[in-house]
Order: structure tokens, then C-alpha cells, then sequence
């Protein structure tokens, strides 16, 4: 698997060095001579930076905090002469990085070694990888493509959700290599969240059917703002699971007070959650035929729900040319 | 469990594997070896001894070729060096290194390399003194490395879940990938059980501690995920 790191050093010799280890190992660099410039290079397509901490123009412990804000699955590597007892980090916390000091024969072998692990299994997440997390991504872009035209069966499965289960909110989301992307809401507005923010996240490492009767009291979402902002105080979801056993996202339910989940409310969101599935399974088959012979517009052919599918398909995927997931691909 | 393993990886990430080192061996311990690269968790309350096993594993058990560094919130390198002996390690001092938020080495003490942090909720600072410790002994031709944190409960303590999983899964990442040994020590019953099942997840295997169920006051240690007895088997928690 190849990353892409972003290497930041004011010194042009040793940034030249460090970039053409890291491109010997595989790795796509950018170099960059500063923070600002670094700020500037630092899009969701990065997957690593490593950083001198002494920049022109700021430290690299600031470039680690924006990163941490705007790509935070990326991982982070300080690569200095500077000692750790040089370096103020109590105000950074929890902005947690690696570090690897430039002296030594070994060094930019070292670091190449450490940034190609890291970037291969993500191991600065904030969260836990699912075992399978590899094969579930490559799964995943398989269906990609017909996510757009599963809106409208999404959006009537997310309004069933809420009567059977009279919950006052439903969602139906994919979630990729870094965020999850919500394709369906009844009672909310969900569009797409890091992965660190969603309670799917968590969901996703473990198998079936997730509740949680209140999420004011789950430790692992004591700092997650976010869930109070959107008045979500219970969580129930069942897994959408490809016939290969890899799961795509969550069909959840929402109450905003704390709620003793049912078998009965477990099995309705374990149905849902099937025929959402098949929803995508077919629509990806049928894009697949699709796929063998260009020219047929086979779509007209089945029942897909609304006459305006057609034009919000449109406009969902130009929205997401721009959306953070556009380079994803 | 992990994540970090290339077992089952189609992707061809076989260079991630243990590249035939040999595996960390334990000293007077009903353990098995464990490969190089792996993390463990080990769940149990202090008072049957998990953090005397935490101490045996990492530092009473150094080969030669092996350097141990212990990261903890609550003691310094000569309450360490006592922790050791008190249950039945006995450390070479110079292959041993403490990254600490205390401070105060003395003189019995004196070989340790020890490094200290400002406070418990500084993880950034812990994690580049252990990268530096790894660093230093590198230097001097030691690249085998045993990891222990003393313990996650306390780190718990000072941070939310989250810091602490990115912190321990950073930790995890740097042992995975230099063949290191992790070895974190978490007491379950002081925690949520979703947020041990989330550390968990950051190992490869887990030692389960508790007393003996026939009344001995016997410690007995069961693992999972690694090699080891899957039962419970009693182990010596040293001369107390």
C-alpha cells in the first residue's frame, strides 16, 4: 500500500534527504519549506506528516494540532534534532504523534520503516480499526457508485425506522476509510462526520445488532460534543453486511432521551438493515450489467422510486466532487 | 483483536512481519513465548499481582540483546527498581529505561535511564521519550524492546477514551513495527467495560489475572490472542 506523507523542513539538504527516503520506500512526498506552506499542502488526501519542530515560521507541535483538527486519522511523526526535553508538549495533550530524532547513521531508514507501518495500518487512529478494515474498504468501492441511486429506497427505510421503532431520528451511513457519509436521514440532517465523532464507528467492531440505552454515559463519547449538539441521548444500529461478511455502515436509530432497546426493536433494525442491503447488492449487480454494455440505459428499467432520482443523482454526485470524500475515489 | 499483523493481509504487507526474530521469552512465568511485534493487554486487579507481571514480563525478563522501558504515571526509577525485587524480578539496571511524571531518581537507581514528563495528561511528551529511549538503545545496538505501560487505568484517569486510544494504538503501531513487545496493564474492574474492550482491541492478546477460585489466595493467569495456557494456570507472584 503506498501514502501519501508530507515532509516539512526548513533545511533544504536534510528536507531533500528525508523525502527521497520516504519515495524510496514507496511513499508520494510533498516537501515543504514551513508551517504556512505545510497548512497549505495539508489536504484530506495526506496520510502522514513528518515535521522538523523548529519551522520559520511556528513549531512542528503546531502543525500537529491542525493536523490532529483537520485530517485527525493521519498519522504524525516529529523528525528533529531537538531532545523531548526541549520540547513544550503538555499544552498539546492528547495531540498525540511520534517522534524520531535526526542523528544517528540509522535515522531516515528508521523513520521510512515507522512512517510505511503507520501509514499502512493507520495507527494513529482514535478509534479502533475492525480486523477486516482492509478487504471492507476494497468492498466498499464496489458499491460506491450506486450509493447515489439507493437515496430514495434509503430515505423510505430511514422513515420506517422511526414509525416502527418511534424513534424521532433514523440514518442510514456508509462509512469509509476516514468518515462516515450518511445517505439517508429521517429527523436529522446528517451529512458526513469524521469517523472519531460517530458512534458507527464503535458499532462497527462489533457484530449484529449495537444499542446503547444512553450515550450521556458511555465513556467512550464523554467528549464527543457533537451528540448533545444533535440531541441524540440513545443509539441503536444494525450492520449492513455484504454477502462477503465485510460491513459497509450502520442503519441506526435515534432517541433523544436515554431507552431500554428491545429484542423486538433489534430485530426490526436487523430486517431493515437486510433490506437495505439488498437494496445496494442489486443496485450494484444491475451496475455491474451496466458496466458489461455502456450504451443500454438499463436504469429506466427498474422501479427506482421517485421521477426526480434522476436529477438528485446529478446533484448528489457533483456535491461530493467537492465534498472531503472527492479524492477518495 | 489487533489490526497490525499481516496475518491474513492480502495486500502484501508481508514486510511487516516479525522478519524472523525470535520471540520475547519469560523468566519463571507459565507463559509461552510471544512472537516479536505483538502487543498485549494484561486485565487484573493490582492485588493479585497483574502489575508484578507487568514488571516480570518487561524487566525481569531481559535477554542480553533486550532493552525494557516502563511507562508510568505513579513512580519513579527507584520505586520501580523496588516494585522489580518485590516481586521477584531482578533487572540488569542498564538495559532498563523509565519514562515517569515524577522525577526523583537516587542514587540506587542510578543506571536506569529515566526521563520525565510534566504531568500524567501529557501523552505527547511519554510517547516521544519512549521514542527516544527506543532511539538511544538502537545507538548502542539493542533493537530488541520490551514496552510496558503501568498502568492504562491511570492514563484513564487524567484523559478521555479517546486520547488514550490514540495514544496506546501510537504505542502499539511503534512495538508492531520495530518487533518491539508491548505489554499495557489495564484493571478492568475499574473500568466501563466498553472502554476495556476498546483498548483490547488495540492488542494482539490478552492475560486475563485473578485470584484463585479455591480459596488459596493464589494469582492464576489465562491468555488469549497470543500463545499461552488457555486455562487458568496458577503463576508465582513473587516473594511479597
Amino acid at each position: 500500500m503506498s501514502g501519501t506523507v508530507l515532509c516539512v523542513d526548513p533545511d533544504e539538504k536534510a528536507r531533500a534527504a528525508t523525502a527521497s527516503a520516504l519515495e524510496d520506500a514507496g511513499l508520494t512526498v510533498t516537501a515543504c519549506p514551513d508551517l504556512a506552506a505545510a497548512v497549505d499542502a495539508l489536504t484530506d488526501g495526506v496520510d502522514c506528516v513528518v515535521s522538523e519542530f523548529e519551522l520559520p515560521d511556528g513549531s512542528g507541535l503546531d502543525l500537529l494540532a491542525t493536523v490532529r483538527e483537520r485530517v485527525p486519522d493521519a498519522s504524525f511523526v516529529l523528525f528533529t534534532d531537538a531532545e523531548p526535553d526541549d520540547i513544550d508538549s503538555s499544552p498539546l495533550g492528547g495531540a498525540v504523534g511520534e517522534y524520531v530524532p535526526k542523528g544517528g547513521p540509522r535515522a531516515r531508514a528508521q523513520l521510512a520503516d515507522l512512517v510505511q507501518h503507520s501509514v499502512t495500518f493507520r495507527t494513529q487512529t482514535a478509534y479502533p480499526l475492525p480486523d477486516d478494515e482492509h478487504d471492507r474498504l476494497a468492498v466498499l468501492e464496489a458499491y460506491r457508485p450506486v450509493l447515489a441511486e439507493a437515496e430514495a429506497s434509503f430515505d423510505r427505510l430511514t422513515t420506517l425506522v422511526s414509525d416502527l421503532l418511534d424513534v424521532p431520528m433514523a440514518a442510514i451511513g456508509i462509512i469509509d476509510e476516514h468518515e462516515q457519509e450518511f445517505v439517508a436521514c429521517y429527523g436529522v440532517d446528517f451529512d458526513v462526520f469524521p469517523r472519531e465523532d460517530t458512534v458507527c464507528t464503535y458499532a462497527l467492531l462489533e457484530p449484529g445488532v449495537t444499542t446503547i440505552t444512553d450515550l450521556s454515559e458511555d465513556p467512550r463519547f464523554a467528549s464527543n460534543e457533537g451528540l448533545a449538539v444533535h440531541d441524540l441521548r440513545a443509539y441503536a444500529s444494525a450492520d449492513l453486511l455484504t454477502p462477503e461478511g465485510c460491513v459497509l455502515g450502520t442503519i441506526c436509530a435515534y432517541d433523544s432521551v436515554p431507552r431500554e432497546w428491545t429484542d423486538e426493536d433489534r430485530e426490526h433494525l436487523r430486517q431493515f438493515a437486510a433490506e437495505a442491503m439488498e437494496v445496494l447488492e442489486l443496485r450494484r449487480q444491475l451496475y455491474d450489467c451496466r458496466g458489461d454494455d455502456a450504451d443500454t440505459d438499463r436504469l429506466d428499467a427498474v422501479p427506482a422510486g421517485g421521477t426526480s432520482d434522476r436529477d438528485r443523482d446529478t446533484s448528489r454526485s457533483d456535491a461530493s466532487d467537492e465534498g472531503p470524500n472527492g479524492g477518495a475515489g | 483483536m489487533s489490526s497490525q499483523q499481516p496475518v491474513g493481509r492480502p495486500d502484501g504487507a508481508d514486510a511487516e512481519d516479525d522478519g524472523g526474530m525470535d520471540p520475547y521469552r519469560f523468566d519463571g512465568l507459565p507463559l509461552d513465548p510471544i512472537p516479536a511485534g505483538r502487543n498485549v493487554l494484561v486485565a487484573g486487579p493490582p492485588h493479585v499481582g497483574a502489575r508484578g507481571l507487568v514488571l516480570r514480563m518487561v524487566a525481569g525478563s531481559l535477554a542480553d540483546d533486550e532493552g525494557g522501558v516502563l511507562i508510568t504515571t505513579d513512580a519513579d526509577g527507584t520505586s520501580i527498581l523496588e516494585d522489580c525485587r518485590r516481586w521477584g524480578a531482578s533487572p540488569r539496571t542498564d538495559g532498563l529505561g523509565v519514562v515517569d511524571c515524577v522525577g526523583a531518581t537516587t542514587d540506587g537507581a542510578r543506571d536506569i535511564r529515566t526521563t520525565t514528563v510534566s504531568g500524567p495528561d501529557d501523552l505527547t511528551g511519554m510517547g516521544m521519550r519512549y521514542s527516544k529511549l527506543c532511539a538511544d538503545f538502537d545507538a548502542e545496538g539493542v533493537t530488541r524492546i520490551r514496552m510496558g505501560v503501568a498502568s492504562v487505568s491511570t492514563l484513564l484517569s487524567f484523559g478521555d477514551v479517546q486520547r488514550t486510544s490514540r495514544f496506546i494504538h501510537t504505542l502499539a503501531g511503534r512495538n508492531a513495527s520495530i518487533g518491539g513487545l508491548g505489554v499495557f496493564l489495564l484493571d478492568p474492574d475499574t473500568q466501563d467495560e466498553r472502554t476495556v474492550r476498546t483498548i483490547a482491541h488495540f492488542c494482539d492478546g490478552r492475560i486475563q489475572i485473578r485470584e484463585a477460585e479455591d480459596g488459596s489466595g493464589d494469582s492464576e493467569l489465562r491468555v488469549r490472542g497470543v500463545p499461552g495456557p488457555r486455562e487458568w494456570t496458577t503463576f508465582d507472584v513473587g516473594s511479597t
